[in-house]
């Protein structure tokens, strides 16, 4: 076996190319991480198979997925209603992805297997529910319909003020929707987690052909980014399109200002070739700056990642970073000072550990099978990160460490020092280093470019598959029993939002509905489990005498209304804070009340408001 | 070449379809799928294609970035200025499209060689 040339060369690999280097597929000659077909020698027998393979996955899917109901989930989520078909389905394309990775495959066959996994996992939920997934995704609605009906954004507003502050994801979404028709924007949301899936798959190749000079590091680390995301942060939302955007600004990064010296870049020829600064950077800048009018969080890791990967001079530019930290800093203390602010108090400087623990915290309460999801969680970044340390071990005694990669796998974590995010940051710091963590986790299946044991690296590639895609199920549609919301639920909180008066005070059982979708300055929401405990208490003591003098005591002479939502009590049930079962007796308490009237009820979801016009008054 | 020529007439003929849609009002079921295509990828197309980049998929990461963040620039420009139109959106968005492929090129702007001078 011939060593191919680009491994020991300074050049990078573009140039080797354009010199006539580059052997044709399969030719037999070079390592087995040049040796991917190019599509020039297609081995059309072995691409039929893996088309038929691929074809025969998607046939099991749909088949079952036919008769699924989503009503019927368990406390588990989606993972209750997977059936043989589909479990089938995922055997056949994993066993169809490693026999393409084994064989070399053309790039374009691995990503036909790639955009079918993604296509299960991101196109199901918004095919099998018809609505969108996930309350906040509902709160971000809200802001559009905000933007479509004023044509502006109020930095100063009292009601959700962070999302006008940083207006960018809906802002473009705004524009995006007026441009199709103002019609189709819950269309375009519901499926907007498919989209952003497959933008990620483009952006974590960019970013990983910057850092590897073997293309089955790149596709087996592309399976592996997209088996260890689980925390579900694609959905309809800001961070959903920083994320990409973030990937691809790295990559650039790694194209145009890596140090090429060779005590200092380890990978020295990655598939990818360098970049002129003058062309990237302009590009380069457009990102920095819709990540830092787009989201709080991305803008951070942002300056961390590039504080990290130029500070320990693994790239050169200072003014890069600089400039990133001045449109942050900028946009932060300019269009956003109100907000920042107000806020400056949130951030807990010099606390990981408390930080970290506050994100764990969060799911200290959860019930039932959401204890299992959120261990399952943890397992998959654990598994993950164990995996990664091997690939980086196993990479440095090779010398083809990258390390700008390695200070970004690590960068996120500075994240903990400065901002527990609403006791989130762990989950971010996990989403940030994702693509890290698969790319040098693949690198412990492939440390070395060449075509050595085949099959066994396959074979390992296939246990970590196996010990990983059950959690990552689990973990990743664990929580959609409380994320579905029905078409009866939609369609009542359409119809208060439609007909509630401005300054209306709607009381809500918990957050979890499709909330504040549409005139959502106009209302004001109270939650009855988002209430100190002891207002909780006294309700639940008490539904109907508490309830009514709430709404009597509202924000509006005009009538004031109670939302009780399927989903809301699904919510609470499986996830706290009040008792299981809290909002059916609040619900029947208040139908069997002479206090109150229900306005509407579809079975899914009532809405209550005083029996008496205008509140009693 | 003849690649310059085919993607300046995907951008052009994109470009006047979703003119016709947004600035003239028509009407056809085709109308989501054409101003989608057009919004995600036709503004940063051909600033991406004069990067150079010997990737196909690279180039397209690319020109999704560069259209997104645009669709972003503009939207958020619009409604932090109170300016909203959407004609006048989709104008920028098309304008910035159309010039990606007209403005002449300053040489071999990624050459590798000019690369690894460069760095």
């Amino acid at each position: 076996m011939t060593k191919f040339p680009n491994l020991v060369s300074t050049k990078p690999r573009g140039e080797l190319e354009d010199l006539g280097q580059l052997s044709s597929a399969g030719s037999g000659v070079g390592s087995a991480g040049q040796a991917f077909s190019t599509g020039i020698g297609p081995r059309w027998g072995f691409a039929v198979q893996a088309l038929a393979t691929v074809l025969l996955a998607i046939t099991l899917w749909i088949i079952g997925l036919r008769n699924v109901d989503p009503r019927a989930m368990t406390d588990i989520g989606l993972v209750s209603l997977f059936t043989v078909p589909m479990i089938a389905a995922l055997v056949v394309l994993a066993v169809g992805f490693f026999r393409a990775l084994r064989r070399s495959a053309a790039e374009w066959l691995l990503a036909v297997h790639l955009v079918a996994f993604i296509g299960f996992i991101h196109a199901t939920p918004a095919a099998l529910f018809g609505t969108l997934r996930y309350a906040w995704a509902w709160k971000h609605i809200g802001i559009i319909d905000y933007i479509l009906r004023t044509g502006s954004v109020d930095t100063t507003i009292s009601n959700l003020p962070v999302y006008h502050s940083w207006p960018g994801f809906f802002a473009g979404t705004a524009l995006l929707t007026d441009m199709a028709d103002r019609s189709y924007l819950l269309p375009l949301a519901t499926w907007t987690q498919l989209a952003f899936n497959l933008f990620n798959l483009l952006a974590a190749r960019f970013l990983m052909r910057s850092m590897t000079d073997d293309r089955r590091v790149v596709w087996l680390g592309l399976w592996l980014f997209f088996l260890t995301s689980w925390l579900g942060l694609d959905y309809f939302s800001p961070q959903g399109l920083a994320f990409p955007l973030y990937l691809v600004l790295m990559g650039l990064v790694l194209r145009a200002f890596r140090r090429r010296r060779a005590d200092v870049v380890e990978v020295v020829a990655p598939l990818a070739a360098a970049m002129r600064v003058r062309a990237a950077l302009p590009v380069m800048v457009l990102i920095m700056g819709v990540i830092a009018s787009s989201h709080q969080i991305t803008p951070l890791m942002m300056v961390l990642g590039l504080l990290t990967v130029f500070g320990f001079r693994r790239a050169r530019g200072w003014y890069v970073p600089v400039l990133a930290v001045g449109l942050t800093v900028g946009w932060a203390l300019v269009v956003a000072r109100g907000y920042t602010i107000d806020n400056l108090s949130g951030l807990n400087i010099g606390e990981p550990v408390q930080n970290g623990v506050d994100t764990l915290e969060k799911s200290a309460d959860v019930r039932d099978g959401q204890v299992l999801v959120s261990y399952a969680g943890r397992f998959i970044t654990a598994v993950g990160l164990a995996v990664a340390a091997i690939g980086i071990y196993r990479a440095r005694r090779r010398r083809r460490l990258d390390s700008a990669a390695l200070l970004l796998l690590l960068s996120p974590m500075l994240l903990l020092a400065v901002t527990e995010y609403g006791g989130e940051v762990l989950f971010r710091v996990i989403l940030f280093t994702g693509p890290f963590m698969a790319y040098f986790a693949a690198l412990a299946v492939y440390p070395d470019a060449t075509d050595r044991a085949r099959t066994r690296r396959v074979v390992l590639g296939g246990l970590l598959t196996v010990a990983l895609l059950p959690g990552f199920l689990l973990a990743y549609f664990g929580k959609d029993t409380q994320n579905y919301f029905t078409p009866a639920e939609v369609r009542t909180t359409a119809w208060l939002y439609q007909n509630a008066e401005p300054n209306s005070l709607i009381v809500v059982g918990s957050r979890n509905f499709p909330q504040r979708f549409r005139n959502y300055e106009k209302l004001t929401h109270l939650s009855i489990a988002n209430e100190p405990p002891e207002s909780r208490d006294r309700v639940l003591a008490d539904p109907a005498e508490r309830l009514s003098r709430w709404l009597a005591a509202g924000t509006s002479d005009k009538p004031n209304y109670i939302l009780i939502t399927r989903g809301q009590k699904v919510a609470n049930d499986l996830i706290g804070p009040m008792p299981a079962g809290s909002l059916d007796r609040v619900e029947q308490a208040l139908r069997a009340s002479p206090r109150f009237r229900i306005v509407v009820d579809t079975g899914d979801a009532v809405v209550f408001t005083l029996a008496e016009n205008g509140n009693g008054r | 070449m003849m690649r310059r020529l085919a993607l300046s007439f995907v951008v052009v003929v994109a470009t006047a379809l979703t003119t016709a849609f947004v600035v003239f009002g028509a009407t056809s079921p085709a109308r989501l799928p054409v101003v989608l295509a057009f919004a995600v990828v036709v503004p940063g197309l051909g600033w991406a294609s004069r990067l150079r980049l010997a990737d196909a998929a690279d180039t397209l990461s690319i020109a999704i970035t560069i259209s997104l963040c645009l669709l972003v620039v503009v939207g958020e420009g619009m409604a932090l200025l109170r300016l909203w139109s959407v004609e006048r959106g989709f104008l920028v968005l098309a304008a910035v499209a159309v010039l990606g492929v007209t403005l002449p090129r300053r040489g071999n702007d990624n050459s590798p060689a000019g690369a690894s001078r460069s760095v």
